[in-house]
């Protein structure tokens, strides 16, 4: 009892004075007007605000990492695809040229067909082939396709010199020699004989060029064989350099359309051949080779008549070289036949 | 709806109440009167309807010992030491330091403050104080004889030191 008496007297002593009631009241009356719900819930909505900003940024900062990651691959993947888009007039040749691999006659009407319209044959178009080309005849397998490659148009013979400088392969030596009317062949091939270290003075070959193309001048031809007529001098080099071509079986068969392009040309090469005996005995690209050619001209002849060479493709001559050929039809008519012996020296 | 008739009714009928509860609890006369402010909020805000007086009685018991706690769980009140640990300045707690039981009531653990309270000034039984603390009423029979014990032991050595 004295501890239940006690405390009560203790405690009774504790008790709120009229001011603090008074506060208590207003502010409890305050803060029902004020509806503290709304504190809560404004917190726990910054709470949700503030979770879902980190959500964001840490989305926000591993899509810019995944992409930081994936620009490196989609350089590569970029470069690739604008290696695709600028090759695409390249590229699809390429897969023409599957086909006339395949078939050699197709390709040649095509070619032939290309040739009709002019010359001007899309570069671009041929540049593939022949880089195909190039890489089959490095294959001596591959040989017997070469040449319809080859004799598609004279750009195509400049660009398969260029490639197949750049390939340096033995199979590149024949495909040069096998170029007769190409007019940017020449400035290649010579340019690709200097780097190929020319045995052959470059005295003769102004010599040869200058007889050839006064031999031209008197036949009446202003036509591009007389880069056929170089480049039948660079094939002369060429093989003075490297022998009889290895690959003669697809350099012949590439001179065998060459020839025949050429057909037309023979008859400034034949007249050139005929002011120039030095240029016949190399008979590269001439059709009076026959008679003087040296070994590389009668391997190339036979593998040229192993060859079989398309007529159609013959009667498919270039443009300009069309034109050279009447001209020098009507000059001399003997060149005909040389088609066949002239291509050896591919 | 709340008047101001009824707030102050409520106020001067259980403010002194919760006062004593929430000194009980935390042994300081300001920290008690803000429990006390509280828990009329409390009351004003949720509009609450009683079914007698003694549910009101009971409800404003059960809120003053639940906002108690809250604010003993507070960093403040954590890290901060009270003012009661230091005997010289017991006398500024507001309570009459000079009632020898009255200390040695405050110098029980929480628990047992709160169930001498009840009991002895409330006048409530250890079936409703186990009902306003969560307990089984023999733990709240346990803890009032323990809380008796040490009461005793304090006062007998205050009273023997004399």
């Amino acid at each position: 009892m004295t501890l239940n008496n006690g405390y009560k007297k203790a405690m009774d002593k504790i008790t709120l004075s009229d001011e603090s009631k008074r506060k208590i009241l207003d502010k409890a009356l305050a803060n029902k007007n004020k509806k503290i719900q709304k504190m809560f819930y404004i917190k726990r909505v910054s709470g949700l605000a503030a979770c879902l900003a980190l959500v964001i940024i840490s989305s926000s900062y591993f899509s810019f990492m995944n992409l930081d990651q994936t620009q490196p691959l989609d350089v590569p993947s970029s470069s690739d695809s604008i290696s695709q888009t600028e090759t695409p007039e390249t590229a699809l040749p390429q897969s023409e040229s599957t086909p006339d691999e395949i078939n050699p006659r197709p390709d040649s009407d095509s070619t032939n067909a290309r040739n009709a319209d002019g010359a001007a044959a899309p570069d671009t178009n041929a540049a593939p082939r022949l880089q195909n080309g190039a890489e089959d005849s490095s294959g001596s397998s591959d040989a017997g396709r070469t040449p319809d490659l080859n004799a598609s148009s004279p750009a195509s013979r400049s660009s398969v010199s260029d490639s197949s400088a750049a390939t340096s392969d033995g199979s590149t030596h024949s495909e040069t020699g096998s170029g007769s009317a190409a007019q940017a062949s020449a400035s290649n091939s010579s340019a690709d004989q200097s780097s190929q270290n020319d045995a052959r003075p470059q005295a003769e070959n102004s010599a040869q060029s200058a007889a050839d193309t006064s031999a031209y001048e008197t036949s009446g031809s202003t036509s591009p064989s007389t880069g056929g007529s170089d480049e039948s001098d660079q094939s002369e080099s060429s093989y003075d350099d490297y022998g009889p071509p290895v690959m003669s079986g697809g350099a012949s068969a590439a001179s065998d359309d060459s020839s025949i392009f050429s057909g037309s040309s023979i008859p400034e090469s034949s007249n050139s051949g005929d002011s120039d005996p030095a240029v016949s005995s190399s008979g590269g690209g001439s059709a009076q080779s026959s008679s003087g050619s040296a070994e590389s001209e009668t391997v190339g002849s036979s593998s040229i008549l192993e060859s079989a060479p398309d007529p159609g493709s013959a009667s498919g001559g270039s443009a300009p070289i069309d034109e050279t050929y009447s001209d020098d039809s009507e000059s001399s008519p003997s060149p005909s036949p040389s088609p066949q012996t002239t291509e050896p020296d591919d | 709806m709340i008047t101001n008739d009824y707030a102050e009714r409520l106020i001067e009928k259980y403010g002194d109440m919760c006062l004593r509860l929430a000194f009980s609890y935390l042994k300081n006369i300001p920290d008690s009167e803000d429990a006390v402010q509280d828990v009329f909020i409390k009351v004003f805000e949720k509009n609450l309807s009683f079914e007698s007086d003694e549910h009101e009685k009971a409800w404003f018991i059960r809120a003053t010992i639940n906002v108690c706690k809250n604010k003993l769980k507070l960093f403040w009140n954590k890290n901060t030491c009270s003012i009661d640990d230091i005997p010289e300045s017991a006398e500024s707690d507001g309570y009459d330091s000079d009632s020898a039981i009255m200390q040695a009531v405050m110098s029980l653990p929480q628990q047992y403050r709160i169930v001498v309270h009840l009991y002895y000034y409330e006048g409530y039984k250890t079936m409703e104080i186990s009902h306003f603390i969560g307990k089984r009423e023999s733990t709240v029979r346990s803890i009032l004889h323990r809380a008796r014990l040490q009461i005793k032991k304090i006062l007998k050595e205050e009273y023997d030191f004399e």
